[in-house]
């Protein structure tokens, strides 16, 4: 079943789309990386799936109920842009106004538990406003973890924070997918980040859903190569062009995608009299493969 | 259409959340405050008393240039006349509370969505027909302590100037039960505005001024000479006034985004 699924959703800001004809579809139990360049629809969305924006169109289903069921929101944790607390309030209050509006059985001792996960148990008597960006961050995160929810929907939960802050969040996480099956939407600019815990991925481009894949599929297709330098790049690209048909001059170096072996590589340049001076086999990873993609369509949507 | 099974525990849950940061958060108490500062004020800076004697048994109203000789006319005259808007007790008298329980919903919705708690509020079970009761509550609960802090606030000034304190006692409770009752459809309008200007609190805080101001003679309606009739009929006008404009509020927020 999906946690999420949502049919043709569409909304319009004074007539012009952010979100336009969304199909998307949330594994429960998954983590979905959600990608897309600033204004592509992610906050959008998101706002939608929380019931904080009202739909233009279309239709939201949370485990198969529509969005607006008060029984399913209540299983839901939310982090949308800031954290929503009280400047003046400390940060056990703002908890604990949250945890008393989830109608949690034991709130004090609920509050104790997410503080401790974040690790923020000894800034409990800050005020929010005299809290770090990290440290007001972890606590957004903190609060969308309270009640143990189900499903977890957070929107550039790492902004701001350091190294230690991502290790964090990330292995509460993992920690919250693996051990308890809750399903996470997350969306993050920092791609490197988000490819460490997303199980499925969907990239959104202006307001539009472009590719939506588990992880796996798109380990398959982020695409290896053999990458090599040579005396004459120049010249080498036109003689690999002539055996192999796809070849790509990148960053300085060429990339031969159609072989994985480099000495084959290697040998064939030497044989046409060009000196190898670094090759290896190499992988892309989710931000060249996000950035490929983006590219991609810019030309499709310019031959178009 | 949820039953009353299911509303019961959103609204309880959403009153703790409010009640809880009523009194976590320094705005009441201010607003209390204040509430009792004011009477005192205006009985002691009135000069000393020269036209109460003995056998003055009913209240009369402040007139401009007299000061108070009794200190229950700073809750209300007979017949409503405190009112006189050439009178400045009769703004600064007990009604004055009601545009103090305005500001007070004005501050908490504004913060409401400058915070950006509002958030919090409706990604989770709560409904916007909850947040209005609760937030209703809220105020009419604030209102009512204003009330008692402004009635305290006189008593201890009346005593320290030595003014009459001569009184029905039955038409006094019965005019304090129905302005505390009557909050309800202040509350209720204050609640509209509130969640219409949402987190601009100035534009929020004239208008709550200036609807209060409008509202503002019908706090008169009930007189130091209330009688059981016209509690009830504060009732009754506390109660459709705030379902009314609580309709009003909660099709404001369902129809608008919230963030």
């Amino acid at each position: 079943m999906n946690a999420i699924e949502t049919h043709e959703l569409s909304k319009a800001f004074h007539g012009m789309y952010a979100v336009e004809h969304l199909n998307l579809h949330v594994p429960e139990g998954s983590i979905y990386g959600f990608i897309g360049e600033n204004g592509s629809g992610k906050s959008t969305t998101e706002k939608l799936i929380c019931g904080l924006l009202v739909p233009s169109a279309g239709t939201i289903r949370l485990y198969g109920q529509p969005h607006t069921n008060p029984a399913i929101r209540s299983q839901i944790g939310v982090l949308i842009e800031n954290p929503g607390c009280f400047p003046n309030s400390t940060v056990y209050q703002n908890l604990m106004m949250q945890a008393l509006n989830l109608d949690l059985p034991n709130p004090s001792q609920e509050v104790g538990r997410v503080l401790k996960l974040v690790s923020m148990v000894g800034a409990a008597g800050r005020k929010f406003k005299e809290c770090s960006l990290g440290m007001k961050q972890r606590l957004g995160v903190a609060q969308s973890l309270l009640g143990r929810p189900r499903m977890l929907i957070l929107d550039e939960p790492i902004n701001g924070l350091d190294a230690d802050g991502m290790r964090i969040v990330r292995e509460t996480l993992i920690g919250l997918n693996q051990e308890q099956g809750v399903t996470i939407l997350v969306s993050s600019h920092i791609l490197g980040e988000l490819a460490k815990i997303a199980t499925h991925y969907g990239i959104l481009r202006g307001g539009t859903l472009i590719r939506e894949m588990p992880a796996s599929a798109m380990v398959e297709e982020c695409r290896s190569f053999v990458a090599v330098n040579t005396s004459d790049n120049p010249r080498a690209h036109a003689i690999l062009a002539t055996s192999y048909t796809q070849v790509e001059a990148k960053d300085g170096i060429l990339r031969v995608y159609d072989e994985t072996d480099s000495a084959l590589v290697s040998a064939f340049l030497h044989q046409n009299g060009i000196g190898v001076t670094e090759i290896s086999y190499q992988s892309i990873g989710l931000e060249e493969y996000y950035l490929q993609t983006m590219s991609r369509q810019t030309k499709e949507a310019s031959h178009a | 259409m949820p039953s009353p099974a299911a509303i019961k525990p959103r609204i309880k849950s959403m009153l703790k959340l409010d009640f809880y940061r009523l009194f976590h958060t320094p705005v009441l108490y201010i607003m209390l405050a204040i509430s009792a500062i004011i009477p005192a004020m205006l009985l002691t800076m009135t000069g000393v008393e020269t036209q109460a004697g003995p056998g003055v048994s009913t209240p009369q109203p402040a007139t401009p240039g007299v000061e108070y000789t009794n200190t229950w006319q700073l809750i209300e005259s007979v017949g409503g006349t405190a009112a006189n808007p050439l009178d400045f007790g009769g703004y600064a008298n007990i009604n004055m509370v009601f545009i103090f329980a305005g500001l007070l919903m004005a501050i908490f919705v504004a913060h409401d969505y400058s915070s950006g708690f509002v958030k919090n509020i409706f990604t989770t079970h709560s409904i916007k027909a909850d947040y209005v009761i609760s937030k209703t509550a809220v105020g009419v609960f604030s209102g009512a302590g204003m009330i008692a802090s402004y009635t305290l606030g006189a008593v201890v000034a009346g005593i320290i100037t030595a003014k009459s304190f001569e009184v029905g006692v039955g038409g006094l409770l019965l005019c304090l039960i129905s302005k505390i009752l009557l909050m309800g459809v202040f509350c209720a309008l204050f609640l509209s505005v509130a969640v219409f200007f949402r987190s601009k609190l100035w534009v929020t805080i004239v208008a709550t001024f200036l609807v209060g101001m409008m509202l503002y003679p019908a706090a008169s309606v009930a007189t130091l000479n209330s009688s059981l009739a016209t509690a009830l009929i504060a009732l009754l006008a506390g109660a459709i006034g705030a379902a009314l404009l609580g309709a009003v509020s909660t099709v404001i927020l369902n129809k608008r985004d919230l963030a």
